[in-house]
């Protein structure tokens, strides 16, 4: 401070005008900075609840699938469930991608990109990408076990 | 000499003069900006910490369905904001359909509102209020 004050004649504005300068490219810069991070927050939050909402679907199918077998069950001999059949049924991928589209786009994300379905090692995997970047979740299901 | 010496004092003295002059004149200017770094980054932080807790949140209300259930991981997510300042709104509401029956695939959306406090709001600067929103697909069911 003392050495802004004791300068010469009209160096103290030039000084005042470079710290300014320096402050607004802060001010921007971290503006700029924080932008690009929420995005991806956003875009990486919109992921997780997209691919969640999907693996919920195909739940929902599994668990009615499980359901009708039961119920032929009843009436005749027990039949096998096929999981890698149902889940690659086009009407069953297509109600998952609905699922996480509506809640990417809820989530200010785009449209999903892809998805695809897994069965395997005792589970039914959901994946999907988003924006570039990939997801998955899955539930338990011991029909996807090897024999 | 004497007068030389005078002269040379009253020119050091007026040179010292102006440079304070200009330098309380760009004084607020600075301090203005300086402020306005610190906004800038409280606002990032505030909008990075509601994201954060707008997405536990509806994640808890998805598993859960219910509203106590919400609110209580605002407030603990939302750190380091001040809980008590954040206002939540649940759509829908607990008592409204579908999550009062079968609410197993439809859509919570939790918003969070938090209000800057403004360094200068005395002064009657606008205040900021920033802003976090997620949705997720009801998972629980009865």
């Amino acid at each position: 401070m003392g050495a802004l004050t004791a300068d010469d004649r009209g160096q103290t504005l030039v000084i005042t005008a470079l710290l300014m300068a320096i402050a607004v490219v802060a001010v921007v810069g971290l503006r700029e900075a924080q932008s690009r991070l929420i995005a991806n927050t956003v875009s990486h939050r919109a992921g997780e609840a997209a691919v969640e909402a999907a693996a919920a679907s195909l739940a929902d199918a599994y668990v009615a699938h499980l359901s009708s077998l039961r119920a032929r069950g009843s009436d005749g001999p027990r039949a096998t469930a096929d999981v890698p059949g149902l889940i690659s049924r086009p009407e069953v991928i297509e109600s998952a991608r609905i699922a996480a589209d509506g809640l990417a786009r809820e989530n200010g994300a785009g449209r999903v990109e892809s998805l695809s379905t897994t069965c395997g090692n005792g589970r039914v995997e959901v994946w999907l990408i988003l924006q570039g970047f990939p997801h998955h979740a899955g539930f338990p299901a011991p029909e996807c076990s090897r024999r | 000499m004497v007068s030389r010496g005078s002269a040379a004092t009253r020119a050091l003295r007026g040179d010292r003069a102006q440079a304070i002059v200009e330098f309380a004149l760009v004084l607020p200017l600075i301090l203005v900006l300086l402020l306005a770094v610190m906004l800038v980054a409280e606002i990032g932080v505030a909008r990075l910490a509601l994201e954060h807790a707008a997405a536990e949140a509806a994640r808890a209300g998805a598993l859960t369905n219910d509203d106590s259930v919400i609110r209580g991981t605002v407030a603990a997510a939302v750190a380091p904001l001040d809980s008590s300042h954040v206002s939540v709104a649940i759509e829908p509401r607990q008592g409204d359909p579908p999550r009062t029956s079968t609410p197993r695939g439809s859509l919570i959306r939790v918003r969070l509102r938090y209000p800057i406090p403004i360094p200068l709001a005395f002064i009657g600067l606008p205040q900021f209020v920033v802003e976090g929103a997620a949705a997720r697909r009801i998972e629980w069911a009865p």
